[in-house]
């Protein structure tokens, strides 16, 4: 992403950095993603136990019975998920994450802000922070010493910048704030913005808002929760609902920002419609990077899309209740059109087990398209949008040398982690293991400095400027309208005329 | 980046600053913990919490629930793949 002050909304014109690629924050972000989820995926691996074939055994024992319980139209709904439960609890006993108890992210609370600080079983969550302190602080300068930048003020700058994000995700666990969607990253550029807008941001923390340092880090350990073996979960019907209508949604509502509103930053328009049309926050932020937005632009497009996300949260399964669409159908169209993976499952739960089953299952189909958007807005950014300063396309050699490389990065981490979770159980267990213990934690921790370093380096005057003619209001209704549109369409072919005993098999 | 005030300005922004984390403190503090002690909000809250749904979730991984989502979809589809299009009945 590029700082406001670079270059006016509509100035496409790019001019290529002569640092070498081994001094460049990509080559940086993808050696400290890698290193990351190797030592996650190494130390698992490690650690694996060793009465591991008794455990497979008992786990294909328990799949059995489970399956026999299933079919069977009289067995009773508690018992099969307390097989179930079981059966899951074997899975994870098969990769065990040592670096799990270090690292933590913080917990919710109701009316004291210390119990963000203890985890839901009592655990104190202290030591896990102390350990993303340490990691990120070590990461991170290493990454700037190898960019050949000074380290001097980073560490006492670094610990500021990280105290702001740690007050983030205090607000953000507050129950309430938590159950209507509004997340970190909001509260984070929250935090920064009064800083910066009250105080001025001093000049002693500079050396720590590193923004995309931090985002394309995030974005690389991103890729390993990627995974490609995910994507037939919920076969042809789920690969209608997410991988046709979403795409389509995009390029159209791009489309139409581009020609019809006529929208004057291209980076913007396409930020608000990944966001609008893939899941929200995560894939603004990977497009944003891809197609190097403003900082202002990014914010913009989460701000709306939290704000539209939390109305649609709660209209939409009442609208869905009243019109009889039934769980699999209502299940699919929220996972389907709803921004946030969070606020789906949300949305979902209100309409019972099933729809929040499918809806759950129909958005983590659209979470994995966000690596070939991420490449495809990539590719699209340096062949057709950016312009040499004599105003032509670039040739190949110069389309390399501008593309983004940490999304490289991204996607080797997505194969690698996809083909690891393809490998069998034992791998299935692994690549839980470190997103949930490593990759996933760090991920959070990184967007959240990102957020609080923009909140700190942005004058919300110049925010000002974006809404005028409410143009990016009407692009994100109007793309949404479509999405409701088409993504209804689909999801009624596919589970009621095509697949209609896809329907059934999954209410069983 | 906005710049640092100058010294004149330096007071009024100390108190803009104090201000405005008073008025996140008393919401935080004070407006939230009430509004979610509303049985409805107390419900859904808890509602959600006992299914694995954390609604603040960015991506599918952050579900505390989603195994178990995802398990469920999976039984349905191995139970009769042709009914998902992946396979002859």
């Amino acid at each position: 992403m590029e700082s406001n002050s670079a270059s006016p909304p509509d100035s496409d014109a790019v001019v290529i950095s002569e640092t070498p690629f081994f001094r460049s924050e990509d080559c940086w972000a993808i050696c400290l993603g890698w290193l990351v989820l190797l030592v996650g995926l190494g130390a698992t691996w490690l650690n694996r136990p060793d009465n591991n074939a008794e455990l497979r055994a008992e786990f294909e024992q328990f799949s059995s019975r489970l399956d026999a319980a299933q079919r069977n139209p009289q067995a009773e709904k508690q018992s099969v998920e307390k097989l179930r439960k079981q059966r899951d609890g074997l899975r994870a006993q098969l990769a065990i994450n040592p670096t799990k108890p270090w690292l933590a992210k913080l917990g919710s609370w109701d009316d004291d802000p210390s119990r963000a600080f203890i985890s839901k079983t009592g655990r104190n969550l202290l030591p896990g922070l102390i350990g993303v302190l340490v990691v990120g602080l070590v990461l991170f300068s290493i990454g700037l010493r190898g960019m050949g930048e000074p380290i001097g003020g980073f560490p006492l700058a670094f610990l500021v910048v990280f105290a702001l994000a740690v007050l983030s995700y205090v607000l953000a666990g507050q129950n309430v704030i938590k159950h209507y969607n509004l997340e970190y990253a909001l509260w984070a550029l929250v935090v920064g913005l009064l800083i910066s807008n009250t105080l001025g941001t001093p000049a002693m923390l500079r050396p720590a808002m590193r923004t995309e340092l931090y985002i394309k880090t995030g974005l690389v350990l991103l890729g390993a929760e990627i995974l490609f073996n995910r994507l037939l979960s919920l076969g042809v019907p789920g690969i209608f609902v997410s991988w046709v209508v979403t795409p389509i949604v995009l390029v159209t509502t791009y489309a139409f920002g581009q020609r019809i509103l006529r929208i004057p930053s291209r980076s913007l328009n396409m930020v608000i419609c990944a966001d609008m049309s893939v899941c929200g926050v995560s894939a603004a932020i990977a497009t944003a990077a891809a197609c190097r937005a403003k900082k202002e632009e990014l914010s913009l497009a989460i701000g709306l899309s939290l704000a539209f996300t939390v109305i649609m949260m709660v209209v939409m399964p009442p609208i869905i209740g009243a019109l009889g669409l039934g769980q699999v159908l209502g299940g699919a169209w929220i996972g389907g059109t709803i921004d946030s993976t969070g606020a789906v499952a949300a949305a979902g739960g209100m309409l019972g087990e099933t729809a929040l089953a499918v809806a759950a299952t129909v958005k983590m189909i659209q979470n994995i398209l966000i690596g070939v958007v991420a490449f495809g807005v990539a590719v699209y950014w340096v062949t057709c949008v950016e312009r040499s300063t004599a105003g032509q396309r670039p040739g190949w050699l110069e389309v390399w040398w501008r593309f983004p490389k940490f999304v490289l990065g991204f996607l080797a981490a997505s194969l690698l982690f996809s083909a690891v979770a393809s490998s069998g159980l034992e791998g299935q267990a692994m690549v839980s293991a470190t997103i949930g213990g490593t990759s996933e934690v760090l991920r959070g921790w990184f967007f959240c400095l990102a957020f609080v370093s923009i909140g700190l380096e942005t004058d919300f005057r110049q925010l000002r400027k974006y809404f005028v003619g409410g143009k990016p209001l009407i692009l994100y209704v109007c793309g949404q309208a479509l999405n409701l549109l088409l993504s209804f369409i689909m999801c009624w072919l596919m589970f009621e005329k095509v697949f209609p005993n896809a329907a059934a098999a999954i209410g069983q | 980046m906005p710049l640092p005030p100058s010294a004149s300005n330096r007071l009024r922004a100390w108190f803009r600053l104090l201000a405005a984390a008073a008025i996140v403190a008393a919401i935080w503090l004070g407006i939230l913990p009430y509004i979610g002690s509303r049985p409805p909000i107390r419900a859904y809250i808890e509602r959600n919490d006992s299914r694995g749904i954390d609604p603040s979730a960015k991506f599918y991984t952050e579900l505390p629930g989603m195994p178990r989502f995802a398990a469920q979809i999976d039984d349905a589809r191995r139970r009769d793949a042709a009914a998902f299009g992946m396979g002859k009945r």
